[in-house]
């Protein structure tokens, strides 16, 4: 079959599947505009509330610690526990203290950045010995959210020291590399966007065929139904892909030429999908062995990854779908209905039960597009989602060798 | 004559329901073939599973002796196929279908701009399909069925949705891919235009082979034949007597002397003959004999009666 490219480049370069990349596009200018930029604006006024927030409870815990230390002197004088005692009344002062002048570096224009990085770092440098002595903090939220967290920001700010850059006071400066960082992790607009696509571009792989009879013209080729079925299905998959690539493309081009690349950035190993990878049992208040710094553009690459092989396995459901239906509107509405679990999953995620449970669950889950970077196991939801595409290519083949046209 | 469509006991299932029965007919090169039928007699069943789209569920199909089932490729590089309303993508223009075909084919961009000449559609061929009138479609998909230059070539109703001057065309251009050297088999409820161009006929009835032979000898079974006796009264009673699959009644003009019609079995059996034989034999002359030719509607309706009443009884 010669330039098999060409052919269906030409049926999927039809005017639907422009006009919803066109659409695409205006989406993620106003997703940038609307929601990205607008959180980063948005962004000191946030951190002043949750220091705030912090500084509240960290009254409440001075005081509970010092009372606590000053009872023990004198009802249990030379008291072994004294000791820890101090330490604890100690660091739940300068907590205290160090928060209140975050919360007033905050509040003033423009931000002195090394100020609060000085003070974020006096926060959690002083939890060290807290954490070599092994006293339990309980739920008091000295270590600001978990441990596994607080060891994960003095990664990061080693490395970055190690780096010899600079850390990020607002995380969420829209460059060219967070957006697509956090547009990549799966459980955004951005990737919801880039899902929608690949399915609205595919739908109609086999189902158009069908229905105007092409199908005809098609499968009387002289070349074996399974040739004919792949020849397609690689093709469309290739374009897929381009044009995934030119949207994360104009995506990260937006945000540099607002923000900058910000490819000098560090950034940490995501571990949301070990809070739901349920059927592993999790250790949530050490760094696990993946648990590491990376690049933002490894970062990037690695999701890149994890969102191929997932477009690999929608692709192939898609092509199922759509010849198994030979209906457009059918084929449509299930894959709609799909898209609708996947977004209803992403706004409102089951944080306490164990996705995990049920793999095509995680498979929905945006989690597993960010979260496999944290699960010790990437290489294995990489080959997992290899496999169902696989398994869901063969079973269509089978379909379409002893299928009757 | 050399064989270019083989088809033998061909059996076709679909959920229990038999649609083909042992089913056999053959096509040979540069032959065309007229595949008729009522509604539900199973003829796009039959081509579909020439063409590999259906699944047999027994016998065999060969095209130019390479089994469907087994060399499908081989096979089905000698076939062009319409099959059902001209199947084109509405979003490309008609040099994009021949462009396409060409590709998928592997024919030369020479060969390619031969069909789009043959195709006859000038400038509209650079136009989007969704704007061609069903005449223009047509002219593309034999442009495109034709493109590498198949020695069989199937069109299911090619004739449908045609106006008259369309028609006239597509009959042309059926006779002009004869005489190049290729094999037509195409179905049509157009028996007039069936009658016209098909050298042979084959009807099929509730998936069965009901007739397959040639339109003269089709027309012929089908004629009325007209015979002025000196007898009539004896030709009649002797007709009655001899237990003849005849048809005989009075002629109803008998201002002009007698007239016995006769509506005869196919002459394939020669009892029309016999009958005249007869009839001399016992001095019962015929004094003149006129054919009234039968069209192709004629025996189609005929033969269909036939079967009809074959199986009721």
């Amino acid at each position: 079959m010669k330039h098999p490219l060409l052919n269906e480049l030409k049926l999927a370069l039809s005017k639907k599947n422009l006009l919803l990349f066109a659409a695409a596009l205006i989406v993620i200018l106003l997703i940038n505009r609307f929601y990205y930029l607008k959180a980063y604006q948005q962004y000191p006024e946030q951190r002043l509330q949750e220091l705030e927030t912090e500084q509240e409870n960290a009254l409440v815990w001075s005081d509970a610690y010092a009372t606590r230390l000053e009872r023990l002197n004198d009802m249990y004088p030379g008291h072994e526990d004294i000791p820890d005692a101090t330490l604890m009344a100690n660091i739940w002062q300068h907590t205290t203290s160090y928060l209140q002048i975050l919360v007033n570096t905050w509040q003033k224009e423009p931000l002195d950045t090394s100020r609060i990085l000085k003070y974020e770092q006096l926060l959690d440098d002083q939890l060290v010995e807290v954490d070599q002595k092994g006293i339990d903090t309980g739920l008091t939220g000295l270590f600001r959210s978990t441990k596994r967290d607080w060891q994960q920001r003095v990664q990061l700010r080693s490395a970055y020291k190690a780096a010899g850059l600079t850390e990020q006071v607002n995380p969420l400066q829209p460059t060219g590399a967070y957006l697509l960082l956090d547009g990549l992790k799966g459980d955004s607009i951005f990737s919801i966007v880039l899902i929608a696509l690949v399915l609205f571009w595919n739908f109609d792989i086999w189902a158009a065929d069908f229905e105007q009879s092409t199908y005809l013209l098609y499968f009387t080729l002289p070349y074996s139904r399974i040739r004919l079925y792949l020849n397609r299905v690689i093709i469309r998959t290739l374009l897929t892909v381009l044009g995934l690539a030119a949207l994360c493309g104009f995506q990260f081009t937006c945000g540099t030429l607002w923000q900058g690349s910000g490819m000098d950035r560090l950034v940490t190993l995501n571990g949301t999908a070990m809070q739901t990878f349920g059927f592993f049992g999790m250790d949530w208040q050490n760094l696990q062995p993946t648990d590491g710094v990376v690049s933002i553009g490894l970062a990037i690459i690695a999701e890149a990854v994890i969102l191929l092989f997932y477009t690999l396995l929608l692709i192939a459901i898609t092509s199922l779908l759509s010849f198994v239906t030979r209906n457009l509107i059918l084929t449509e509405v299930l894959l709609s209905a799909w898209l609708i679990l996947v977004m209803t999953y992403v706004k409102y995620p089951r944080e306490n039960k164990a996705v995990g449970y049920s793999i095509l669950l995680y498979f929905q889950s945006g989690n597993a597009l960010s979260g496999a970077l944290g699960v010790g196991i990437p290489l294995l939801l990489l080959l997992l989602l290899l496999l169902a595409s696989v398994v869901v290519h063969a079973g269509a083949c089978l379909l379409v060798v002893h299928q009757e046209l | 004559m050399e064989v270019i469509l083989q088809v033998q006991n061909l059996d076709k299932r679909i959920r229990r329901h038999q649609i083909l029965k042992q089913l056999s007919f053959n096509v040979a090169r540069q032959e065309i073939v007229g595949f008729l039928g009522p509604n539900g007699a199973g003829k796009s069943t039959t081509l579909k599973c020439i063409c590999g789209l259906y699944h047999l569920s027994g016998g065999q199909v060969t095209i130019d002796g390479h089994d469907i089932q087994r060399q499908r490729k081989a096979a089905l590089q000698q076939l062009g196929v319409t099959i059902e309303a001209p199947a084109l993508y509405p979003q490309l223009s008609g040099q994009d279908h021949l462009k396409m075909v060409a590709h998928w084919r592997g024919v030369s961009a020479q060969r390619q701009a031969e069909m789009a000449a043959y195709s006859g559609l000038g400038n509209a061929l650079h136009k989007k399909v969704q704007t061609y009138s069903t005449g223009m479609r047509m002219r593309l998909m034999l442009a495109m069925t034709l493109m590498a230059r198949p020695q069989l070539i199937i069109l299911d109703e090619p004739t449908s949705g045609l106006d008259p001057q369309a028609i006239f065309e597509l009959r042309q251009q059926i006779q002009a891919i004869r005489a190049a050297g290729s094999a037509v088999l195409f179905s049509s409820h157009q028996l007039d235009e069936v009658s016209k161009i098909a050298d042979r006929i084959v009807l099929l009835n509730k998936g069965e082979l009901i007739y397959d032979g040639k339109i003269p000898d089709a027309l012929g079974a089908g004629a009325t034949y007209t015979h002025y006796t000196n007898n009539n009264e004896a030709a009649l009673a002797y007709i009655a007597a001899s237990g003849l699959a005849l048809e005989a009644k009075s002629a109803p003009d008998s201002a002009q002397g007698i007239k016995l019609a006769l509506s005869a079995q196919a002459v394939l059996d020669h009892t029309l003959d016999q009958l005249l034989k007869d009839l001399s034999a016992r001095q019962i002359c015929i004094v003149d004999l006129v054919k009234q030719q039968s069209t192709l509607e004629d025996f189609y309706r005929f033969i269909y009666q036939k079967t009809s009443k074959e199986v009721s009884s």
